[in-house]
């Protein structure tokens, strides 16, 4: 018994110092080649692609600009406060309501208020809903008013930097 | 006789573990090789190379942008149809709505 653990501790201790010292780091190594080597074999492969199909490519690109163009008016990089405040004025004038309050706070939410009747206001409402920026409306209070309802309610839009 | 199996076992393994170093230093020059090869192609075809990456890099961000508006949209609030309701609502005695949940409507009455 006594030889057998021996001769397996003589087998095993060469083993257990090589797998734990050298061998490990040439482990490291060899991940750390192999992720670079897989990285650059994909951007070789994407690279002769493209140059294979370059009008392909470039159409492509162009595509991607318009599309990531189009998706910038939807949710901009930046809030652009002034952008809401003129498409809400704009909606509002085209349902016949009335924009009497507009404050934005330092949250990036506004606090706004419109008069007019209730079908004109609810068309108001279903046009900021699909208004070409995303815009929340909550918080909504109506008082009867001699133009029909007094609207108050808190607007939220967003910017790409309140996604991430 | 035991004393020379316990060497022999020893040199052996030895033997194994310079053998499995060996191996991995020959795979390593090769992977070294071939990381050198795909980086001089890349930098011959140094321009479609960056506007390829610009291109992925492009695609990440505008995948990212699909996803949040999809999101925004999805739990967008609104307040249009509960205001719709109102308009089918006798007026005259009404002193405030309020509009919950953005369907449902509150009114108090004088």
């Amino acid at each position: 018994m006594k030889h057998v653990v021996l001769l397996l501790a003589a087998v095993a201790l060469p083993l257990v110092v090589y797998y734990n010292t050298l061998g490990a780091q040439r482990q490291k190594q060899f991940d750390q080649d192999f992720m670079r080597l897989k990285e650059l074999n994909v951007r070789v492969e994407q690279a002769r692609a493209a140059q294979r199909k370059l009008s392909q490519f470039h159409e492509e690109s162009a595509r991607l600009a318009s599309e990531r163009l189009k998706l910038q008016t939807i949710l901009p990089a930046t809030m652009e406060m002034d952008q809401i405040h003129t498409l809400v004025q704009a909606k509002a004038e085209d349902h016949g309501v009335r924009l009497t309050r507009f404050d934005a706070d330092e949250n990036q939410s506004v606090t706004a208020e419109v008069i007019g009747g209730t079908v004109a206001t609810s068309a108001f409402f279903r046009d900021i809903q699909n208004a070409e920026r995303i815009i929340d409306v909550s918080s909504v209070t109506l008082r009867k008013d001699p133009a029909g309802w007094r609207t108050d309610f808190v607007m939220r839009s967003y910017a790409m930097t309140d996604v991430h | 006789m035991f004393k020379w199996l316990l060497v022999i076992a020893f040199i052996a393994s030895i033997a194994f573990c310079a053998w499995r170093d060996y191996d991995a230093q020959r795979n390593q020059r090769q992977m070294h090789a071939d990381i050198a090869r795909d980086e001089a192609e890349l930098r011959t075809n140094r321009a479609i190379d960056a506007e390829v990456q610009a291109f992925q890099k492009q695609k990440g961000e505008l995948q990212q942008r699909i996803d949040a508006i999809n999101q925004l949209k999805q739990r967008q609030k609104t307040a249009a149809d509960a205001v719709a309701k109102l308009s089918g609502v006798e007026a005259t005695d009404i002193e405030s709505v309020a509009v919950l949940d953005g369907h449902n409507l509150v009114i108090n009455r004088r």
